[in-house]
C-alpha cells in the first residue's frame, strides 16, 4: 500500500477500499473529494489538477504517516487524481482503517493535503 | 554598434547576435526585455541600411529605435534577459557594481499552473545573480507578467519545501508553487 499518491482515470473506490482492509481493523472511514460548481465566488465548469509530484509524493506521504500516528490507525492512504475534471468527479479519496471506528482521521488527512 | 554603458553584457549575448547577423536586411538586434521593442544600442547596422539612415536623420528623426521599428529589422530574443540593463545614474552603478561582485549562479526553475501559464513554459535553466528564492522570484516577475505575489506562493528547492531567504546554490532547482484552488 502507498501511502500517498497520483492517479489518472477515474478511481475505483471498491479497490481502494480493499486495500483499507485488515484482519485486526473493525471498519474504515472514507472520504472523498468532489469536483463542485463554485469556487470563491465564480462558476466552475471543471478542474485541471497537476502536481509537482517530486514534491508532492514526499510530502504526501509524510502527512497520511502523521494522521496515522496522530489518530493510531491501523492503515491509511490518499489518492489525487491529476488530470481534466467534470463536475461531481471524485478528484481526491481518503481512507482509513482504525482498530476503533472513528470518523475524524480522513478529513483531517485530507485538509492536510491542501 | 555596442553601447558602453552595459555592465551585464556577456558573451553569450554577442555570440547571438553576431551568429544570428541577416546580412540581407537592415540590421540584426534584440527585442527588449522590458519593453519589446528593438534595442538600438546593440545591433549589427549593415553597409545597405547606411542610405535610410542617412535620409532618417536628414527627415528630422534622431531616434534610433524608431528607425529600427521602421527599418528591416531582424529582432532577437536575448538569452540573458538583463545583459543589457544599462547604468544612467550613480546609485544603478553602485547597485551594478555590487551585483557583479557575486558570481552569477545557474539555477533550474520549474513553473506549475498559473504561473507555467504567464512564464509561457514548464522549465528553464539560467543564470541569475539572486542570492535567495525572493530574490530570483523578483526578477522572474520582472520578465514575466506574473500576477501573484510572493506571500500567495510556498518555494520548493530541490523537491523539499524551502523558505524565501534561505541562500541559493549552484544548480538548485526550485518551484514556486501557486495555492490550491477549488477544493
Amino acid at each position: 500500500m502507498i501511502p500517498f499518491r497520483f492517479s489518472t482515470g477515474a478511481l475505483d473506490t471498491a479497490a481502494l477500499q480493499d486495500e483499507m482492509r485488515d484482519p485486526t481493523c473493525g471498519g474504515y472511514a472514507a472520504f472523498e473529494g468532489w469536483v463542485r460548481d463554485h469556487n470563491e465566488g465564480h462558476a466552475v465548469t471543471r478542474l485541471e489538477y497537476e502536481a509537482f509530484a517530486e514534491l508532492a509524493e514526499k510530502e504526501g506521504a509524510r502527512i497520511v504517516q502523521a494522521a496515522i500516528e496522530k489518530f493510531g490507525v491501523t492503515r491509511a492512504a490518499c489518492v489525487h487524481r491529476i488530470e481534466s475534471l467534470a463536475l461531481g468527479d471524485v478528484a481526491v479519496w481518503v481512507g482509513s482503517a482504525p482498530r476503533i471506528a472513528t470518523r475524524h482521521s480522513a478529513p483531517a488527512a485530507s485538509s492536510s493535503m491542501k | 554598434m555596442l553601447a558602453c554603458d552595459l555592465p551585464f553584457l556577456d558573451e553569450r549575448t554577442l555570440d547571438t547576435l553576431i551568429s544570428a547577423r541577416a546580412p540581407d536586411a537592415d540590421a540584426t538586434a534584440f527585442r527588449s526585455t522590458h519593453d519589446g521593442l528593438p534595442e538600438p544600442l546593440c545591433a549589427i547596422y549593415e553597409p545597405r541600411a547606411a542610405e535610410k539612415i542617412a535620409a532618417h536623420i536628414a527627415a528630422g528623426k534622431n531616434c534610433p529605435r524608431k528607425f529600427l521599428i521602421n527599418a528591416q529589422t531582424r529582432l532577437l530574443e536575448q538569452p540573458n534577459p538583463r545583459a543589457l540593463d544599462n547604468v544612467n545614474t550613480l546609485d544603478e552603478y553602485a547597485s551594478a557594481m555590487t551585483t557583479l561582485d557575486s558570481p552569477a549562479l545557474e539555477i533550474r526553475v520549474q513553473y506549475y499552473a498559473l504561473l507555467r501559464e504567464q512564464a509561457g513554459r514548464s522549465d528553464e535553466t539560467l543564470s541569475t545573480r539572486a542570492r535567495t528564492p525572493r530574490e530570483l522570484y523578483v526578477e522572474l516577475a520582472a520578465r514575466y507578467p506574473f500576477t501573484l505575489p510572493a506571500d500567495m506562493l510556498r518555494v520548493a528547492v530541490n523537491a523539499e519545501f524551502g523558505e524565501w531567504t534561505q541562500p541559493l546554490k549552484a544548480g538548485d532547482a526550485v518551484v514556486f508553487i501557486p495555492p490550491v484552488a477549488g477544493g
